[in-house]
């Protein structure tokens, strides 16, 4: 490694793409299906999802709690980085069981990166069938 | 109290319509919400007395009493975005469809104020209804007006999109307060005595 940057995105190997990431699908705008890494083809492409919940607290005063799913990625895992104000179609499974099925978002707001670039975070809104 | 069977009456009325139109009603502010069990069918109306006065100037303290009523009437929403998920969801969907379906994209914030815009006009429409006018009432309902609906901001930090606005309901209705007005006072037995006047207009009052 030639500086302590090189060394952190190498951890982020470790750190996100370690024993507690989950698969990660992304389609692009242009309709390519990205579910390996840049990195290695013959490794599926993952990422660790976060799912938590805030509580909003409207004009009524009542409060509502929101689920808030966050994806980060390893950036040089990616052939293609989402850009700002690009529709992405974004697949987690749905829980953290085996075997649980993938789950459609898209992305809601610019992706953020982390300090050294070396990974984005994923803002996700859910997905509904439209009628 | 009439102004409690006002407030019953309104609250039903919107409870009835709301399983027809398909919202949910609460006769109070209510607990905190999932944004997952506002959406569609379980879009939020919270009905609740807000504020009353008896006008000073509408009838003295002893007789029949008007009551300016208003009414908060919160509305909340929230809402996906959404998309042809199916095709997303198909592994044998070509780039073409899948760039199709994700073109087709509709925003949950685009969504969500269209849901609320729903939800307004269908309140509306139940109270300004004619067959609705005096919610069913025995008592005359005065000054009855849907005013001052306000929009609050949508949030959009988490998986769904939230939105909520108030409507304000005002109405005015007679109040006929009961109670003993207790016995009347033991009157006073006034006389009004008089002395003799002394004075004598004939008599010259000579000073020295």
């Amino acid at each position: 490694m030639d500086n302590l940057v090189q060394l952190a995105e190498s951890d982020l190997e470790d750190l996100i793409e370690g024993d507690w990431s989950l698969p990660v699908v992304l389609i692009s705008p242009e309709g390519v299906v990205y579910d390996t890494s840049a990195n290695d083809p013959l490794l599926p492409l993952v990422g660790q999802v976060i799912r938590e919940t805030i509580v909003e607290n409207p004009d009524t005063g009542g409060q509502i709690v929101v689920h808030k799913p966050v994806v980060s990625i390893r950036r040089s895992s990616l052939e293609r980085v989402p850009e700002p104000l690009e529709r992405w179609c974004v697949k987690i499974p749905d829980s953290p069981l085996s075997g649980a099925p993938m789950e459609s978002y898209t992305i809601s707001r610019p992706t953020e990166d982390g300090s050294t670039l070396g990974f984005i975070q994923l803002y996700l809104q859910a997905l509904e069938q439209e009628v | 109290m009439n102004f409690i069977l006002v407030r019953d009456a309104l609250i039903a009325l919107l409870v009835a319509d709301g399983l027809e139109s398909g919202y949910r009603v609460l006769g109070h502010k209510g607990p905190a919400q999932s944004a997952l069990g506002l959406t569609g069918e379980n879009n939020l109306v919270q009905v609740c007395l807000a504020g009353a006065k008896f006008p000073r100037d509408k009838s003295s303290g002893t007789s029949v009493l008007y009551h300016d009523l208003k009414f908060a009437i919160n509305i909340t929403v929230a809402a996906k975005a959404s998309a042809d998920v199916a095709v997303l969801d198909n592994p044998e969907s070509t780039p073409l469809q899948l760039q199709t379906a994700l073109l087709g994209v509709k925003s949950a914030e685009s969504r969500i104020d269209l849901a609320l815009d729903a939800l307004y006009a269908k309140i509306c429409t139940v109270l300004y209804n004619a067959l609705n006018i005096d919610l069913d009432l025995e008592e005359e309902l005065m000054s009855r007006w849907l005013n001052d609906y306000e929009k609050g901001v949508p949030t959009y930090h988490g998986a769904l999109c939230t939105l909520d606005g108030t409507l304000q309901f005002t109405c005015g209705i007679d109040e006929t307060f009961t109670g003993d007005l207790g016995q009347p006072l033991i009157g006073f037995d006034i006389e009004l005595r008089t002395g003799e006047d002394e004075y004598d207009p004939n008599i010259a009052i000579t000073t020295n």
